[in-house]
């Protein structure tokens, strides 16, 4: 009798803790599935791995849309991880993108550029380490769309209300025929020998479980469970397109370029030096306008320009008409002592010219350039200089004619023709006479 | 006896599941919020049309709807005082996104004092501004007076940061809402952005033709040969799960009322 009782007391302990056991274990279960949640993430000394469904197919085609990643926390991440990360302090919104560059700050923190795998842009902003959630160490495409499913109410119920509620009917079920076969055993016994006779009709329940439900089964709900706190990343998409080296240029008033005769006034004849008598002998600068309308200038501007490139002017405020066809001389009045009566002297005689200078001619205080003639190795040519530089009594002489040549020039049938070619290339406009010729705004007109 | 264990042990373990689960279900939003999958791809195509003192120009970028490779809204060699020009740019997206935009002064020159820029929502897309469409950023500024907003002087280079639509705010939709904005770009509609220049004094009128009046008169000479070289970039990021997007540093100049 005591042995009986202290047996029935034995069995009520282990139904007692079996119960407590299984409770413990169903709660364990539940804070473990609420550990893939975000919250977690809230308590970074858990290095549990997240579990998190991925939105969107910005990481397509390494992770699809719908599949299921499993990110791991680690001490440090690499350029080529893809790791979850979220901005600022708002853990709700992770993000799942590949690390594209990993530089550092000046304190030695690691600062990482993102990107995704469909559009190969930069996302907007940097992240540290502080940011990163996880690697990503696993992934299972499409599972995601069962945990969405499982998240809805619908999915909700079929995936774990009702395998939960049939497994445990069923499992009610055995219990009770288990009772049933513990009880037939107990009446067996003495104690229970007169029950046992007013009930001869009781069959004794089978041992082994008809309709009984494979145990495995409760996978499905724990299934259904795990999917429900699985939580979501979203890797953003994003796109930048660039339009680059757009350019404002203001424009360059120039001369236009003229393989014939010119449009416009042109310097035609330099020289800089004469007969020795005084120090700039001789020096002037000759203009010549090859149209057919007269031309005045009016504060237009004479400067020259040293080999080092220093301007400085010759005739500050350039005044006059030349007719058409005609010529216009400007000397320095220091030692010009020729024939031919000045137009118009420098006004700054010091400046006068020298071996490797460039001679401009401006039609305003110094900003449109007409024209320019560089010789020797000047700073400033046009295009390229003419190469020699004009030696006592010699004069460098505009061409007529891109065919014209010293000796047409010099007496030859250009002479009379004008000096109005201008390729804008000082080397090729030019002659060398060897005794110049300046013309002023009164000798005869030449035509081309 | 163990199959009467085993049983207590599953029902327990499978009951606190669904309990714990069912508690879950019902309280924490994150969980059942029930998430709706993005697919296909969030991709920003961008055409231009320009004019160039009222006609057509091979400076200044013309071209259909696209990813861009080497194109550019403009390449003016040869600008006067007083030229003007106007491109009308189109931005679609295949997703609801927000959307920035940097302007990256990369040479500047002094130029940048005369050349006015206006940024505009060219509604009807007729590449001129008429009075009621949207003006942006509190209109006409010189290049100097954009770069002055991020605190660069006369002359200086930098990058302008452009909000057209992040949480804070929405510029094609202004003034619709206060801040916070939660209306994004919509997807597979286009948008259009009039961008105006001008050499010169450049006056808002709304007429029409162009919409605004742009004078030369005035000493530039010292703008002369100079070139201004700048970069424009366009950046989306979705707007899905993305409710709080800001753009990078951006600027908020006294937002101006419609004309």
């Amino acid at each position: 009798m005591v042995r009986m009782k202290n047996k029935y007391i034995i069995k009520i302990i282990v139904f007692s803790c079996s119960l407590f056991i299984s409770f413990t274990l169903g709660f364990l279960t539940v804070i473990f599935l609420s550990s893939l949640n975000i919250s977690s993430f809230k308590n970074p000394s858990l290095t549990l791995p997240k579990i998190l469904m991925v939105e969107s197919g910005s990481m397509e085609p390494v992770i699809k849309t719908g599949g299921i990643i499993v990110t791991l926390p680690s001490k440090s991440y690499q350029m080529n991880d893809i790791v979850t990360f979220f901005y600022d302090n708002d853990e709700k919104n992770l993000i799942t993108h590949r690390i594209e560059v990993r530089k550092f700050d000046r304190s030695g923190q690691a600062i990482y550029l993102t990107s995704g795998e469909a559009n190969k842009t930069f996302d907007e902003r940097e992240i540290m380490d502080k940011n990163i959630v996880g690697k990503v160490v696993l992934t299972l495409p499409y599972l995601g769309y069962f945990a969405d499913f499982a998240k809805k109410p619908l999915g909700f119920i079929l995936l774990i209300i009702i395998p939960a509620t049939i497994i445990i009917y069923e499992e009610f079920k055995n219990l009770w025929r288990e009772i049933l076969v513990w009880i037939n055993k107990l009446k067996k016994t003495k104690l229970f020998n007169g029950f046992t006779k007013k009930h001869p009709g009781e069959a004794t329940p089978a041992t082994t479980l008809q309709g009984n439900i494979h145990r495995l089964a409760i996978a499905i709900p724990f299934f259904g469970a795990f999917l429900l706190f699985v939580a979501i990343s979203s890797s953003y998409f994003s796109d930048s397109e660039v339009s680059g080296g757009n350019s404002f240029t203001a424009y360059i008033p120039t001369v236009t370029p003229t393989p014939a005769v010119a449009n416009h006034i042109v310097i035609s004849e330099v020289q800089i030096s004469g007969d020795g008598i005084n120090l700039n002998d001789d020096e002037f600068v000759e203009l010549y306008n090859p149209t057919s309308s007269p031309i005045i200038m009016s504060r237009w501007r004479l400067t020259r320009e040293n080999s080092a490139g220093t301007e400085a002017n010759l005739v500050l405020s350039l005044n006059g008409t030349i007719p058409a066809h005609g010529y216009f001389l400007i000397v320095d009045a220091d030692g010009y002592n020729g024939g031919v009566t000045r137009d118009v002297e420098y006004s700054a005689p010091s400046n006068e010219l020298t071996n490797n200078y460039t001679v401009l001619l401006y039609s305003d205080a110094g900003i449109s350039l007409i024209d320019k003639v560089g010789f020797g190795t000047p700073s400033n040519p046009e295009a390229a200089p003419f190469s020699s530089n004009p030696s006592l009594s010699q004069s460098i002489e505009r061409k007529a004619y891109s065919l014209s040549t010293k000796a047409s020039m010099e007496g030859g049938v250009d002479s009379v023709k004008g000096n109005g070619f201008d390729s804008d290339n000082n080397s090729l406009d030019f002659i060398l006479r060897n005794f110049s010729d300046p013309q002023n705004s009164s000798s005869p007109i030449e035509t081309p | 006896m163990n199959k009467i264990l085993l049983s207590i042990l599953t029902i327990g373990v499978v009951g606190v599941v669904a309990v714990g689960a069912s508690r879950a279900f019902f309280t924490d939003s994150e969980t059942s919020s029930g998430n709706t999958f993005q697919t296909g791809t969030l991709d920003l195509v961008i055409g231009s049309q320009c004019t160039y003192n009222g006609v057509a120009s091979s400076q200044c970028g013309t071209w259909t709807s696209g990813s861009l490779s080497n194109e550019k809204f403009f390449n003016f060699t040869d600008l006067k005082p007083g030229d003007w020009g106007e491109n009308t740019i189109t931005f679609d997206v295949t997703n609801d996104a927000w959307m920035c935009a940097n302007l990256d002064i990369t040479t500047n020159s002094d130029l940048g004092k005369y050349l006015n820029v206006f940024w505009w929502v060219d509604t009807n897309h007729d590449n001129k501004y008429q009075t009621g469409e949207k003006e942006l950023y509190g209109g006409p500024r010189t290049i100097d007076g954009w770069l002055s907003l991020v605190g660069k002087t006369a002359g200086q280079t930098g990058a302008l940061p452009l909000t057209f639509a992040d949480s804070y705010l929405n510029w094609l939709t202004w003034p619709g809402s206060t801040p916070p904005n939660t209306t994004p770009i919509p997807k597979n509609s286009s948008q259009y952005l009039g961008v105006a220049w001008c050499f010169g004094t450049m006056t808002l009128n709304g007429d029409g033709n162009p919409g605004f009046t742009c004078s030369g008169v005035g000493d530039q000479a010292d703008a002369q040969g100079d070139t201004i070289v700048g970069n424009l970039n366009f950046s989306v990021e979705q707007y899905r799960n993305n409710p709080n997007f800001l753009c990078p540093e951006h600027i908020l100049p006294t937002p101006t009322q419609p004309v």
